[in-house]
């Protein structure tokens, strides 16, 4: 795999059986993710981004189709521990509950501390010097216990988390929805600073959000119930969507001169997506 | 336009292991008849405690002051029977999560037909007239909703359905609180269609609450904002969208990415929004406020009109001369 | 706000310095067990300190036989009078404290360990392995201990031990199916995925992050367990399954003491049940405070 491709997915299914039946949550999906690259994931609920993430980070099995990143190819199977752990050291993932992705019982130092013993090789004396210097790195300056830092600062120790391992692709997945208007703009900024500091660092951003993609993604893919409908650079798909399916997701976000569009019958909606 | 629902200096405080605690220090509001009024805030505003005060759906424990009056007459005053028939007939609203307010193991139909029922109407005038209100919110199907249990539905689905209910009793003011935050963008507009629709065909009144200020802004005539439990502005939603006032709006406004065009960086408030009880004395909006003198910090600004809206600032005019001149106090 | 890691603030009081810290705690211990708790922890310790300090303390020899005055009433050489043997109740009253603590103690280690243990293993595993341990608790759920005392009796003869082994080994199911239940839970949290996407083995997960999130709620269980292995230790004694004549124990003594009671002398039995009875209410009482959620939780 060429250098300047840090993950490749080639065709990539997932198929999930709920209660019998059988439901296909990405179907055959492929893109690559170049290095120091920020790609954004566009989805609504049943688009199958998360499941696609899930795969990314190890936490799922793809039915079909190859993973490829930092060297290494996704198993079909089980994974030994000691790959699982190589795998983790090539990409790690922020989550979108800010309320319950951190150990409640552990600082922010001793969680950051931990994922540094785990990975960066960094002598025990060093490693709470070092998990100081990433939690400043992200703006967080205190220490505490989750329930007593608020949900921004608790996605700053979860990013200073991802990061300790000095991963090549960082995924997020909806990591500012749940965050106050105001404080989303801090974070987001955070990974701008990061972003500068670390060329090298892909970011693969899943989000349902139109602008924050256009904020700080590089190329966007547009995924519409398992596959990725349209895929290009993120101005090029926000200004001239060509497929349906965006031009009515750019038309539902509110924006200078918006109005509401016109009242029509409920679409084609089978349920709660399971996904 | 005759004014409606008007709520005048609302305090909302709750028992907790620390004493009482204020979940709403002051909010002042007004919505005309016919009118769409937006209310916005992040958490800890106090905005959906606002909204349950007017409907008193509030906590048993809590204690309320100051006024809220619906045509002149006192809601907080009500007695049982008078609450009963305001709820159903006078007001509805509707919540954030349709999944959790509607009941999983009765049909759409049974949820749409129990308050008809209750009052005695035959079974199948209910039913006729939960179809046609089914149809009013542009169901497709009536019959098969009808006969369909909550989980079969789409978000969106349901959503409507809690819509046709609220509207059951032709209610004159609509309250929805983030009615369409739980569910997707693509569907969210098509909800927002819906309902401003019937609001228009209806003559309803709408006090619409959000996080989102472009939303709101684009959804109804006036914006509300408030923040750690106070009112701090209010202006028809054009102009509070092109030229706010509050150096908490103006924060909040520029601390959201643009959809239309990438930023920079984007110009973001320090520290978090605050909750009414975590407010220092003054202004709650002084420790992030970058414009913020001594005298913000002693006393609580008070909501002052100018033109058509409304800011509490001690600063506002010397910030915003050309639009906020020196005003004696309402 | 620039400030150093351990001294920051943030408006909900967070990181503090070494010396408040304590003082916190014991605010905060103070405020989850309240004034029940408090007493009942107090009335633990001390029955706890008796227990260790027995032989020191006894006024008299527990096991000194006089047949002259059996069954004698409350006396100033004897305060809770004799037994039917002559041996002062007082005296027995103390030193039975010992294994009327030491049974139950040792019951409660037995079944949380293995309880927890079979709970977090079964729970992290899922699928047939959950399935297996699952039924086999069931098994367990069906014999009470009393069958499994005449067993363990028959097997290893009427002691302390068979007694402490049969309701240990009862109590198993109870233990793990509680915690199973909240490990189950606490294993679809976002920061267990986040360690098993740090690449963490899942016995190092299970020991280092879930268990500990667990601990509370096993500790609280276990307390009220306490009280409960009481009661059937006590139990078995009185049919005779468990400690064994001479050697003096509550439960031993409210069944020893049922002839005094038509004697007009039933001392023996009350002050025996009466130990039994407060000191299973003050693990309950400090078992349910403590696993009482402390406050609203944010």
């Amino acid at each position: 795999m060429p250098e300047q491709v840090a993950a490749a997915v080639t065709d990539l299914r997932k198929v999930f059986k709920v209660s019998g039946q059988e439901v296909t949550a990405v179907a055959g999906i492929s893109f690559k993710l170049a290095r120091g690259e920020s790609l954004a994931v566009v989805g609504e609920s049943g688009s199958g981004k998360t499941t696609l993430a899930r795969i990314l980070m190890a936490l799922d099995r793809p039915t079909s189709g190859t993973v490829e990143l930092g060297g290494m190819r996704l198993p079909r199977g089980r994974m030994r521990s000691r790959a699982r752990r190589r795998w983790a050291g090539h990409v790690q993932m922020v989550f979108q509950d800010c309320y319950s992705s951190l150990d409640p019982r552990q600082t922010a130092r001793q969680c950051v501390a931990e994922a540094l013993s785990l990975h960066a090789h960094v002598a025990r004396g060093e490693r709470t010097a070092r998990a100081i210097e990433l939690l400043e790195r992200v703006g967080l300056h205190i220490d505490a216990l989750p329930r007593d830092l608020s949900g921004g600062q608790r996605q700053r120790v979860a990013i200073a988390r991802a990061l300790a391992v000095a991963p090549r692709v960082l995924i997020l997945d909806e990591a500012v929805a749940a965050l106050d208007v105001s404080v989303q703009g801090q974070v987001l900024n955070v990974l701008a600073d990061i972003r500068d500091e670390t060329p090298n660092l892909s970011l693969l951003f899943i989000t349902h959000d139109l602008a924050v993609v256009r904020q700080i993604a590089d190329r966007v893919l547009v995924m519409e119930r398992g596959t990725v409908v349209e895929e290009g650079r993120v101005d090029d798909v926000l200004d001239r969507p060509a497929h349906p399916y965006t031009q009515r997701l750019r038309a539902s976000v509110p924006d200078a001169g918006w109005s509401l569009p016109k009242a029509g019958p409920a679409q084609a909606g089978a349920g709660n997506g399971p996904l | 336009m005759s004014e409606m629902l008007a709520i005048q200096q609302l305090r909302v405080e709750l028992p907790s292991a620390d004493g009482w605690r204020a979940v709403v220090a002051d909010a002042t509001l007004r919505i005309g008849s016919g009118e769409a009024v937006g209310l916005v805030g992040e958490s800890g505003s106090g905005k959906s405690m606002c909204a349950r005060a007017a409907m008193r759906i509030l906590p048993d424990r809590a204690r309320v002051t100051g006024t809220i009056t619906f045509d002149g007459e006192s809601v907080l005053d009500m007695g049982a029977r008078r609450l009963r028939s305001y709820c159903g007939e006078e007001v509805a609203m509707i919540f954030q999560d349709p999944s959790v307010h509607l009941n999983p193991i009765r049909t759409v139909g049974d949820f749409l037909t129990e308050a008809l029922r209750d009052r005695g109407v035959a079974k199948h005038v209910a039913y006729e007239r939960a179809g046609s209100l089914l149809s009013q919110v542009l169901i497709a199907d009536p019959a098969r909703v009808l006969s369909s249990y909550p989980h079969q539905l789409s978000g969106g689905m349901q959503q409507r359905v809690m819509i046709a209910g609220a509207l059951a009793g032709e209610p004159r003011l609509l309250l929805a609180d983030e009615p369409t935050t739980a569910l997707d963008v693509t569907t969210q507009a098509e909800v927002l269609a819906i309902v401003d629709r019937l609001r228009r065909e209806r003559g309803l009144a709408m006090l619409f609450i959000s996080h989102d200020l472009e939303l709101a802004a684009a959804v109804c005539d006036r914006t509300v904002v408030m923040y750690a439990g106070r009112t701090v502005e209010e202006q028809p939603s054009t102009a509070l969208h092109r030229d706010p006032v509050h150096p908490y709006t103006v924060g909040l406004l520029a601390s959201r990415p643009h959809i239309a065009a990438r930023q920079p960086r984007l110009d973001v408030l320090p520290g978090r929004p605050l909750a009414a009880y975590e407010a220092p004395p003054g202004c709650p909006f002084a420790p992030r406020c970058a414009h913020v003198q001594d005298a913000c910090r002693e006393q609580v600004p008070p909501l002052q009109e100018f033109g058509d809206g409304a800011v509490a600032c001690r600063r506002a005019a010397e910030l915003h001369p050309s639009r906020v001149t020196e005003r004696v106090d309402a | 706000m620039s400030a150093s890691p351990l001294t920051a603030a943030s408006p909900r009081g967070a990181g503090v310095v070494l010396p408040q810290r304590v003082r916190g705690a014991a605010r905060a211990i103070v405020a989850r067990l309240g004034v029940s708790g408090i007493a009942a922890a107090l009335l633990l310790v001390f029955l706890t300190v008796v227990a260790v300090f027995a032989p020191d303390i006894r006024p008299q020899d527990p096991d000194l036989v006089q047949l002259g005055s059996t069954f004698a009433g409350p006396s100033s050489a004897h305060w809770l009078g004799t037994d039917q043997s002559g041996r002062d109740v007082f005296s027995r009253l103390i030193v039975g404290a010992r294994p009327a603590l030491l049974g139950p103690l040792l019951v409660v280690v037995l079944a949380t360990v293995i309880g927890s243990i079979l709970a977090i293993a079964s729970a992290w595993a899922g699928g047939i392995i959950d399935g297996i341990v699952g039924r086999t608790l069931d098994l367990l759920f069906a014999f009470p201990a009393i069958l499994l005392a005449i067993l363990a009796v028959a097997v290893l003869g009427a002691s302390l031990l068979a007694a402490v082994i049969a309701v240990g080994i009862a109590y198993i199911p109870y233990v793990a199916r509680v915690v199973r239940s909240e490990a189950v839970r606490q294993r679809t949290l976002p920061y267990i995925a986040a360690c098993e996407a740090q690449g963490q083995s899942p016995a190092r997960i299970c020991a280092r992050h879930l268990l500990p999130n667990l601990l509370p709620l096993i500790i609280a269980q276990a307390t009220v367990s306490f009280g409960y292995a009481m009661i059937d230790l006590s139990a078995l004694s009185f049919l005779g399954f468990g400690v064994q004549a001479p050697a003096a124990d509550w439960g031993e003594m409210v069944a020893a003491g049922e002839p005094g009671i038509l004697l007009h002398a039933p001392v023996e039995s009350i002050s025996a049940s009466f130990m039994i009875v407060i000191t299973v209410l003050a693990f309950t009482v400090l078992g349910e405070r403590l696993g009482a959620p402390a406050g609203r939780r944010v």
